[in-house]
């Protein structure tokens, strides 16, 4: 029987998930990138053993530890079967081993240590030679802890699907023999650029679902800001446009308490309950975006979290500063022009100049790739309408919007602004 | 005061479905639970037992190595507990999380010698 259980009532924060995901993290640099199946496989044995275990003999003194050691203990077991260890040895034996007395929060890593592993990890899984889609499932499934069910009904695809794109994934990455390492300063930039770009359709993908009942996934936002922190404070991810989209991240989260009504009902920026927006993160993202005034680049993440800054300030909808917010999509749309970030210009541009001249740009904006099918198009040509006084266009646009609105929540919010106009 | 020893059967099988949170969450009803038996003196002993054991038994005169015991019908452990009697036993056992997760508990008086 272990005594030590007595001391440790509470299982140690995020077990199953975060610390997991370090241990595959720690395991696979150790194992090499080849390995990355087998390291995982390991670390899921372990945490059911766990599970099966625990609850007779008692939580350890450092449960992180304990999982570290016995994966790893688990993994050797496999490889020697294999005969393939090779030249791993050394580093193997290097391995600390893990006693109560050190450190407990991180199970016996050193911080250091622990954030070049996770690095190397988001940039493996972050590999250009993977496709967007892949890259993100394995940076979920490896540094997330998320299992295939729990990525499948994020995107809302089959767990076949998810699970062959993870299959695939790791044999490009065996085939392209992609090392578990930092890549070479040369490459720094374009490799960061690349996770940045996943952690971004992360929290956004999280932010505003693209399907199904729920309208935003809160872990998939938390899972981003998590991995864009760790990034943020590594060396190696201490650049501007990184501190950039963490404050982009922060400012736009702080607002998710207020996003939706107590039925999950979409609610407008004018419409949302501005004391609910948490405070402690603004003030994070402050401190983000004031880090990120360095160099002299500007990124659409700059701008985007300037955008996300002014609506962070404002007291009150009425009192936004909504010509400095177009100055900020006039320059977004220099850096990195698209049709949305041309739609959400107009929406701007109609707060500045009136609800005629956003409806004579969207006629522009309609032009664009993907806006005709694009229901926010249509909602915004339809609020545009009403506002300037022209009802049966707003009825006609609400139409075309609800036709094409594919989450509950938006469909419901539609169905309710085009019922206000027909009445 | 009388012991009891309460043997767990089965459960294992939702491990590997659950979510690193939902797995969070049961070892934390464990980690409470245990918590809970021990501080008031309930528990006395406990271990957990490695998967598949065997079943020897005598077959034509000679002992028979095998077969695996079922999966499903595995003892995963067994906790030592004292109570007043074999009803305050039971109740002690309607607590175990093992009983969320589709496990049993089987509670067996210690005979006194």
């Amino acid at each position: 029987m272990d005594e030590n259980a007595k001391n440790v009532p509470e299982v140690v924060d995020h077990l199953f998930r975060y610390q997991a995901g370090q241990v595959v993290a720690s395991l696979t640099r150790i194992f090499g990138a080849e390995h990355l199946d087998l390291v995982e496989d390991v670390v899921q044995d372990t945490l059911i053993k766990a599970l099966r275990v625990w609850p007779f003999g008692g939580i350890p003194d450092n449960p992180a530890g304990w999982i570290m050691r016995t994966a790893k203990n688990g993994a050797l077991d496999v490889l020697r079967r294999e005969k393939s260890l090779r030249d791993k040895q050394e580093e193997i034996a290097r391995l600390p081993e893990y006693s109560p007395t050190r450190v407990e929060e991180h199970g016996g890593w050193n911080e250091q240590e622990l954030g070049d592993d996770q690095l190397g990890m988001m940039f493996m899984c972050c590999h250009p030679a993977l496709s967007r889609p892949a890259r993100v499932a394995l940076t979920l499934k490896t540094l997330g802890g998320f299992g295939v069910p729990e990525i499948a009904s994020a995107f809302l695809v089959e767990e076949t699907t998810i699970a062959q794109r993870l299959v695939r994934a790791k044999r490009t990455l065996r085939e392209m023999k992609v090392q578990f390492e930092m890549p070479e300063s040369e490459q720094l930039p374009a490799r960061l650029d690349s996770v940045l770009e996943v952690l971004y359709l992360l929290f956004n993908e999280g932010y505003s679902a693209h399907q199904g009942e729920d309208l935003i996934r809160q872990d998939l936002c938390e899972e981003a800001v998590r991995l864009t922190y760790i990034l943020a404070r590594h060396p190696a991810g201490d650049t501007p446009k990184v501190h950039a989209l963490l404050a982009l991240m922060l400012l736009q989260a702080s607002r998710l308490p207020a996003r939706t009504d107590d039925d999950g009902e979409i609610l407008l920026l004018q419409e949302q309950d501005r004391s609910l927006w948490d405070r402690s993160l603004i003030r994070m993202g402050l401190v983000e975006l004031a880090r990120s005034a360095e160099g002299d680049r500007i990124s659409e993440y700059h701008l985007q979290a300037g955008i996300a800054y002014y609506h962070a300030c404002a007291a009150s909808y009425e009192e936004t500063d909504w010509p400095s917010i177009l100055v900020q999509y006039d320059d977004l749309m220099e850096v990195a022009p698209s049709p949305v970030v041309a739609l959400n210009r107009a929406v701007v541009l109609a707060k500045v100049y009136g609800p005629k001249v956003g409806l004579r740009e969207l006629e522009r904006v309609y032009s664009m790739p993907g806006m005709e099918h694009y229901y926010l198009f249509h909602a915004t040509r339809a609020e545009l309408c009403r506002q300037s006084g022209d009802s049966p266009g707003a009825v006609l646009a609400y139409r075309s919007a609800l036709d094409l609105a594919t989450t509950a929540p938006e469909q419901r919010f539609l169905a309710r602004k085009l019922s206000e106009c027909e009445g | 005061m009388a012991k009891y020893m309460l043997v767990l059967k089965g459960g294992n099988d939702v491990w590997a479905t659950y979510t690193p949170e939902q797995s969070q969450a049961m070892m934390q009803k464990y980690a409470d639970w245990t918590e809970e038996i021990r501080k008031n003196g309930v528990m006395v002993d406990g271990d957990p037992l490695e998967q598949g054991g065997r079943v020897l038994s005598v077959r034509n005169g000679a002992v028979v190595d095998g077969p695996y015991t079922e999966t499903k019908e595995d003892i995963v452990g067994y906790y030592i507990i004292q109570a007043d009697n074999y009803d305050k036993a039971a109740e002690i056992s309607k607590g175990c999380p093992t009983l969320e997760h589709g496990g049993e508990v089987e509670v067996h008086a210690i005979a006194a010698m």
